[in-house]
């Protein structure tokens, strides 16, 4: 993974090193948003926003995804057709120091399984924004 | 939407002592959509055995797949007819899933061969549950990349974000499990625990994914907003074993990657 030039409002993008150019880059954006809003609602929006960001989006998993610093967030997983690939999207998302914290991984079907722990590894990594109170 | 609360899911939010947002309302957002027309089953094997045009003698069949834009009125396969027949007939790998509910059953097949499938998928998981199954029944063809293969199966069988709970007990007489499929009103054991309780009480779709010619098959038992149960026979019972979502969407990918990538 390298780190790329992240626009306004983006905490980081990462996206794979060795990709060759005919290949999906599989990638990763984390933004940190102040809300106070809770994560129930956080996650509820997240997917409504997923349902309604490509014709075709379908819904693939909620859960419960537990971080030692950022408490109890989210993990949800939707899917959807581009041409002949399927992008595979992962958001984590939490509720966390005053900030909704989101990180979204985007790959293709046959790169799922073979970035699931990395990106795993990173959301992991995660912290709260330098400056927030626990940080 | 700030300051608004969503729904949370009661029976989850009680369960696991925390707040659980509802999830119960996501499937019916995203139906199974093909892109591809009706045809009956038969008049897709008669594409497919066909050469140069198909035969007049089945006449029902030849005007279905006119109307599905598959042959000119003459009976000559157009060109997205000529791709569906030659993938279909060069095809060396399948994939079916078998899915039944409520007395009725449906299936999705796709033939896979020079690096793409044809997809025939009769009424979805959903449109089983809606009783929207007739016999005989035409299916939905479509050709797609293998790389949409796990998705097709994942939005044919509903899979949905879902709150999961193990079941107690869950291994129970398959003859039971057999009946409470085709029967919703079946009554649920004494002995079970609240979580298979609440699970009896939702819609249940039994599916079975099949590959050939590697001879892999998993079955699943979908029990609407509590999700999905690998399921299996051991003895006379039947095991209902709690699988999250995410690792169903898993063992799409895997099933299908495995089938592909095995020698014909």
């Amino acid at each position: 993974m390298e780190a790329l030039p992240a626009d306004d409002g983006v905490e980081l993008v990462l996206a794979r090193r060795d990709n060759t150019p005919d290949q999906f880059r599989p990638n990763l954006v984390v933004t940190a948003t102040a809300s106070t809003e809770t994560i129930q609602a956080m996650s509820t929006v997240a997917m409504a926003t997923a349902l309604a960001s490509a014709e075709g989006t379908h819904l693939l998993s909620c859960d419960v995804r537990r971080h030692t610093v950022l408490g109890d967030g989210r993990r949800i997983e939707f899917a959807y057709l581009s041409g002949t690939d399927a992008v595979c999207v992962t958001q984590w998302v939490f509720a966390a120091g005053g900030y909704e914290i989101s990180a979204t991984a985007s790959r293709t079907v046959d790169q799922v399984l073979v970035t699931d722990t990395t990106f795993d590894w990173i959301v992991d990594t995660l912290r709260l924004p330098s400056g927030t109170e626990g940080s | 939407v700030t300051g608004t609360q969503p729904r949370l899911d009661a029976y989850a939010t009680a369960a696991q002592g925390v707040p659980l947002e509802d999830l119960a309302r996501i499937p019916a957002n995203q139906p199974f959509r093909s892109e591809g027309p009706l045809v009956p089953y038969r008049a897709l094997n008669l594409l497919a055995q066909a050469g140069q045009s198909v035969p007049h003698e089945d006449s029902a069949a030849r005007d279905a797949l006119a109307e599905a834009d598959l042959v000119t009125a003459d009976g000559e396969p157009t060109e997205a007819g000529r791709a569906i027949a030659e993938t279909w007939r060069s095809s060396t790998v399948q994939l079916a899933v078998n899915a039944f509910g409520l007395g009725e059953r449906t299936a999705f097949v796709a033939r896979i061969g020079g690096g793409r499938a044809v997809v025939a998928a009769g009424p979805s998981a959903a449109e089983l549950l809606a009783g929207q199954v007739h016999d005989p029944e035409p299916v939905r063809v479509q050709l797609a990349s293998l790389a949409a293969l796990p998705l097709l199966v994942a939005s044919w069988v509903g899979l949905a974000p879902a709150w999961q709970f193990v079941v107690r007990p869950d291994r129970l007489p398959a003859a039971l499990v057999e009946a409470r499929v085709a029967d919703p009103t079946v009554a649920c054991p004494d002995e079970a625990d609240e979580n298979l309780r609440q699970m009896w009480a939702q819609p249940w779709v039994d599916w079975r994914v099949q590959t050939t010619p590697n001879g892999n098959t998993v079955g699943y038992l979908s029990a609407g907003e509590r999700g999905q149960f690998v399921s299996w026979i051991e003895g006379d019972k039947r095991v209902l074993d709690a699988r999250p979502p995410m690792h169903v969407w898993r063992d799409l990918i895997r099933l299908v990657d495995a089938a592909v990538a095995a020698p014909a």
